[in-house]
């Protein structure tokens, strides 16, 4: 289940892509520069389209780190452009789905240490669940949302992408 | 798995009734009518606040509900005030975590039909994983929401 889990949340990112190629698009259409609704927030003390990308994006670069026992990838938060977003997005998809469905072995009991509260532990269906999952989708929907303020096509279908249906 | 992911989910709703209290003390604070914040929107054709709500609890209740095989109960999607959102919100909860852990045995296999795509059935893993939680916190559209869960 961990490795579903965790594929489903990259999905939720990848999503973001799509939403950028309509962000794009409106942009274009509506003559401004694409790059302004990349600093727009929906409250003066909330945090910018890029940086909800990348909180985003970090949550499941250290869950599918931390849950199968490996040292997660540097990168630095310095992403300004469409492209540089694009770019952030692909590299942590790429990341989770390297990450074998074996290597999740023995995840759920996993003690996982969390930067933010120091010599404290959550045992690892805990920090998917609680933390991961949640904080995911609080990101990746508050992007979206974002997008869609500003009356950017977005829709459901955009932020769901890939149904299992038979 | 499955059991505690729908128990998160019914946290995740939970919390929305303490964005209520602090919704109301603000309304209060700065003197303008909370009703105000239920009719709200982000953009013009999305749903209303208290439609998000209604349809997470949907999502939250039809996802137990199918996973464990039983009936979700019928709500008529007629709140207007903040406390009759309240009462539904706890009534979904209430649901949710009612469902015993025992009760999901098999779930993940289960074949579920989903109303908005009639005729298509997708798996239980997949039902929760890619509709029940995504669809929990989207924010809802009137173009392109699927109409019931």
């Amino acid at each position: 289940m961990f490795h579903q889990v965790i594929q489903q949340c990259a999905q939720a990112l990848h999503q973001i892509e799509i939403c950028l190629d309509k962000a794009e698009y409106h942009a274009n259409l509506k003559k401004y520069d694409a790059a302004i609704l990349l600093t727009s927030r929906l409250a003066p003390d909330q945090d910018h389209f890029i940086r909800q990308v990348q909180f985003g994006a970090d949550y499941i670069r250290y869950g599918a780190a931390r849950l199968s026992g490996q040292t997660p990838p540097k990168w630095e938060d310095n992403e300004t452009t469409i492209e540089e977003v694009r770019v952030r997005i692909q590299k942590t998809v790429a990341y989770a789905q390297s990450i074998k469905k074996e290597q999740y072995e023995g995840a759920a009991e996993r003690k996982v240490e969390v930067n933010w509260a120091p010599g404290r532990t959550i045992r690892g269906d805990d920090y998917l669940l609680q933390l991961t999952v949640p904080n995911v989708y609080f990101h990746v929907t508050t992007a979206y949302a974002i997008l869609r303020h500003n009356g950017v096509d977005v829709g459901k279908a955009d932020f769901l992408g890939f149904l299992a249906l038979t | 798995m499955i059991a505690r992911a729908i128990t998160q989910c019914a946290r995740a709703l939970q919390n929305i009734e303490v964005f209520l209290d602090k919704a109301e003390a603000n309304a209060l604070s700065n003197q303008y009518d909370v009703g105000v914040l239920l009719t709200s929107r982000l953009a013009r054709d999305q749903y209303p606040f208290i439609r998000q709500i209604q349809i997470a609890c949907d999502y939250v209740n039809f996802g137990a509900a199918r996973l464990s095989s039983q009936t979700a109960p019928k709500h008529e999607d007629n709140e207007l005030t903040i406390n009759e959102l309240r009462a539904r919100i706890r009534n979904a909860v209430v649901f949710a975590i009612g469902v015993e852990d025992r009760e999901y045995e098999g779930a993940s296999e289960r074949t579920i039909s989903v109303n908005s795509v009639p005729g298509k059935t997708i798996r239980g893993a997949d039902y929760l994983l890619q509709m029940v939680i995504p669809n929990m916190f989207c924010p809802c559209d009137r173009r392109l929401c699927h109409p019931s869960p």
